[in-house]
C-alpha cells in the first residue's frame, strides 16, 4: 500500500556565493511492508531527501504526499508525530534521558499517561532485543549497537508507519550492522512498516528489497 | 503536563547548569536588592531631611548686626504666629518693672527688675525647659497664655526671699526711644502674679530677671492704647520643603528683606535671616545621589535583561541537539520554547525567591522593596531569556540532526 510519495521534488538553498539545487526533480513511491534503501555518493541529494520525506523541510518545488495529502498542507510536527519517525547515525537519543524515558517520550507526547507509556517502552525495548536491565540505563552508558535499537524502537513507539533511517550502521561493527539491518527488515516485513534507508554499506543495500540510486540530485535507475 | 515534566527532568539531570543559573539569581536579586534598597534608602532620607534637620530662621535688622532689641511691628508678629509654614515661634518683648506700687514721680528708682514678656522658653538665648523648675501642677503652657503669672530668675528669687507658688504684686513699665530719641517709660499695669518657677542660668548667661506670658503684655499694650512692638523673634520652619513658599509669603505680605550687609544700622525688624544652609547642602547631595541612582537603574535592569539573554543564549547552544530531537519527534517549535522558558522560569522563581530571602537577612529591608526587587528581577530576566529562546527557531534541525558522532 503506498504510503509515500514523491513527485519531482526539487529542493535547493542559497549559499553565501551560489545556489545549490541538492534534489533536482525526484519521483518515487513508497509501499508499506517494504525496505528501502537509498545508495549514492556523499552530495548525491540523498540526506536532503530523506529530509524532505520527513517533512523537516519542504520541497522548493515539487511535492510529497503522505497517504495522498500534499505535505504542504499537513500540519509537519503532527506528521512527525503519528505517521514518521526518523533514526540517525548519530542515534540523536535525549543524552539525560534513560533509555525507557527516550521510548517513552513519542508515547506520551501523543498523550497516553505515563505508566502506559512506559509499559508499552518495555515492551517495545524487548522487541528490538535488549535487555531489560538497559531500561534505566542512560544512552552513554550503551554500546553503539543498542543505542541504535534503541533509536529504533523510538521510532516505532510513534505508531507510525514509516521508519526514515539515516546512515543507521554508520557508526557500529559489522556484527551490530547486521543485526540492525535485520531489525529494519523485521519491521518492514513483520511490522508493515515502510522503512526507508540511506547508506554507502553496499552489504545493507544488498538486503533492502528496493535500491534507489542518486547522483547530483538525480534518481538514476 | 508533559511538556512541565520535561522541564523539571531537565533541571534536575542538567543538574550543575540548574545550580549556576540558580546562584546567577540569587546573586542578581542580592545586588538588585541592595541598588533599588539604596535608591528607597535616598528616598526616605529626602523625605526626613525636614525633621532631622530643622531651618531656624529669624528677624533681623536690614544689614544684619541685630536680632535683638529690634521694633518688630504687630502685623510681623502676627503673621508669625499665623503662618503655615512656621513651627516652634519664640517671640519676645523687653519690659522693666519694680515691686509692689510706687509714685511716678521716683519712677526710674524703682525700676530695678529686667523683665520680659515671651511666648515660649526658646525665646531666651540659652535657657531650655530643663533650666526651668515648675510649681507642681504647672506646665510651660501659662507662656502662651494671658494669666499674670511669671518667672523668676533663681538668684533673684532667693535674693528677695520669694517662693515658687508665692504671689507677688509687679507694676510693669515699657520702655522705649520715641522719634526724638527721648527715653520713655509707660506704665502697662500694676498687678499681682503668680509665681509659677524659677529658672536657673547656666554659664551665668543673661536672663530677665522676671517673666511674664507674651500675650498678657501685647493685651497689657492694647489696653493702653500703646502700639505693640516685639523686640525679638526667632521660628523654625514647619516643613523645610516649602522653604521657598515661606520666604515667598515673608517677602510679598510682610515685605521682610534679604539682608544687606552695606545698609545702616537701624532697629527696624524687617529683614528675614534663614539658615538653610546646612539644609540645602543636604537635601541637595541625597537628590544628587537619587538622581545618580535612578540615572543607573534603566542600565541595571538592561544588565539583568542582558545577564538572563546571555545564560538562555548559552543553555541553547548546548540543547540544539536536544531541540533538533525534539522537534524531529514532533514537537512542535512553539512547545519546544515553552519546555525551555518553562526550565528557565522554574529556576529564576525558585533563584528569585531564594535571592530575596538572602536579602531580607542581609538587610531586613521592608516587603515592598523585596516585591517591587523580584519583580523587576523576574521582568527583566525572563525577558532576557525570552529573547535567547526566540531564537531557537534559527537553528537548523536538520544540520544538527544529520551531524556525525
Amino acid at each position: 500500500m503506498e504510503i509515500l510519495r514523491a513527485e519531482q521534488v526539487h529542493y535547493s538553498y542559497q549559499t553565501k556565493y551560489q545556489t545549490i539545487e541538492a534534489v533536482r526533480g525526484v519521483s518515487y513511491s513508497f509501499e508499506t511492508g517494504n525496505m528501502y534503501a537509498i545508495v549514492g555518493e556523499s552530495g548525491s541529494g540523498k540526506s536532503t531527501f530523506l529530509s524532505l520525506l520527513a517533512g523537516l523541510d519542504l520541497p522548493t518545488k515539487g511535492n510529497v504526499y503522505v497517504e495522498g495529502e500534499d505535505m504542504a498542507v499537513l500540519n509537519r510536527d503532527s506528521y512527525r508525530r503519528e505517521k514518521a519517525s526518523v533514526v540517525y547515525q548519530s542515534f540523536n537519543l535525549f543524552p539525560l534521558l534513560t533509555a525507557q524515558e527516550n521510548v517513552m517520550f513519542p508515547i506520551e507526547l501523543k498523550g497516553t499517561g505515563k505508566r502506559e507509556a512506559a509499559k508499552k517502552a518495555a515492551e517495545l525495548i524487548e522487541r528490538v532485543g535488549l535487555r531489560e536491565q538497559v531500561l534505566y540505563q542512560f544512552p552513554q552508558m550503551m554500546s553503539g549497537g543498542e543505542q541504535q535499537r534503541l533509536a529504533i524502537a523510538r521510532a516505532m513507539a510513534a505508531g507510525g508507519k514509516i521508519i526514515l533511517a539515516d546512515e543507521p550502521t554508520g557508526n557500529l561493527d559489522s556484527e551490530n550492522q547486521q543485526n540492525i539491518v535485520q531489525l529494519l527488515k523485521e519491521a518492514a516485513h513483520t511490522m508493515e512498516f515502510a522503512v526507508i534507508v540511506i547508506t554507502h554499506n553496499p552489504e545493507v543495500a544488498a538486503e533492502a528489497d528496493y535500491v534507489l540510486r542518486m547522483r547530483d540530485g538525480k534518481l538514476i535507475n | 503536563m508533559f511538556y512541565m515534566r520535561t522541564a523539571l527532568i531537565n533541571i534536575k539531570r542538567y543538574k550543575s547548569k540548574s545550580i549556576l543559573n540558580l546562584l546567577i539569581c540569587i546573586v542578581l536579586v542580592v545586588l538588585l536588592n541592595l541598588f533599588i534598597g539604596s535608591l528607597e534608602s535616598n528616598r526616605k532620607q529626602l523625605a526626613n531631611v525636614s525633621e532631622a534637620i530643622s531651618i531656624h530662621s529669624q528677624i533681623s535688622n536690614l544689614n544684619g548686626t541685630q536680632q535683638t532689641g529690634l521694633v518688630i511691628r504687630e502685623p510681623i508678629v502676627d503673621a508669625i504666629l499665623q503662618s503655615k509654614y512656621i513651627t516652634n515661634p519664640a517671640i519676645s518683648v523687653v519690659l522693666t518693672a519694680g515691686q509692689g506700687e510706687f509714685p511716678k514721680e521716683n519712677l526710674r528708682a524703682h525700676m530695678t527688675i529686667d523683665a520680659a514678656g515671651i511666648n515660649n522658653i526658646e525665646a531666651i538665648s540659652g535657657i531650655s525647659e530643663q533650666d526651668v523648675t515648675l510649681a507642681s501642677g504647672t506646665s510651660m503652657n501659662f507662656l502662651q497664655s494671658n494669666t499674670p503669672t511669671c518667672l523668676v530668675e533663681e538668684g533673684f528669687l532667693s535674693e528677695n526671699n520669694w517662693k515658687i507658688g508665692q504671689t507677688i504684686t509687679l507694676s510693669i513699665y515699657y520702655d522705649y526711644m520715641d522719634q526724638d530719641y527721648r527715653y520713655m517709660m509707660q506704665q502697662l499695669a500694676t498687678e499681682e502674679f503668680y509665681i509659677a518657677g524659677s529658672i536657673m542660668s547656666m554659664d551665668g548667661d543673661y536672663i530677665p530677671q522676671v517673666i511674664v506670658p507674651f500675650q498678657w503684655a501685647r493685651e497689657a499694650f492694647r489696653e493702653n492704647d500703646i502700639p505693640f512692638v516685639a523686640n525679638a523673634a526667632s521660628f523654625n520652619i514647619k516643613h523645610p520643603q516649602q522653604i521657598n513658599e515661606f520666604k515667598k509669603e515673608m517677602k510679598e505680605e510682610l515685605h521682610l528683606l534679604e539682608i544687606n550687609p552695606a545698609s545702616d544700622s537701624s532697629y527696624a525688624g524687617n529683614a528675614l535671616v534663614v539658615n538653610d544652609e546646612t539644609f540645602i547642602l543636604s537635601a541637595s547631595k541625597i537628590q544628587n545621589n537619587i538622581g545618580i541612582l535612578t540615572g543607573f537603574l534603566p542600565f541595571i535592569l538592561l544588565i539583568i535583561v542582558f545577564i538572563g539573554y546571555i545564560t538562555s543564549f548559552l543553555l541553547i547552544q548546548n540543547r540544539r541537539g536536544q531541540y533538533a530531537t525534539m522537534r524531529s519527534l514532533g514537537v512542535s517549535g512553539r512547545m519546544c520554547f515553552v519546555t525551555f522558558f518553562m526550565e528557565s522560569m522554574m529556576i529564576e522563581v525558585v533563584g528569585g525567591t531564594i535571592g530575596v530571602f538572602v536579602s531580607f537577612l542581609l538587610t531586613e529591608q521592608n516587603r515592598g522593596i523585596l516585591i517591587i526587587t523580584f519583580a523587576f528581577f523576574l521582568l527583566c530576566y525572563i525577558f532576557g531569556t525570552a529573547g535567547a529562546l526566540g531564537q531557537l527557531d534559527r537553528i537548523s534541525v536538520m544540520k544538527s540532526l544529520s551531524q556525525k558522532d
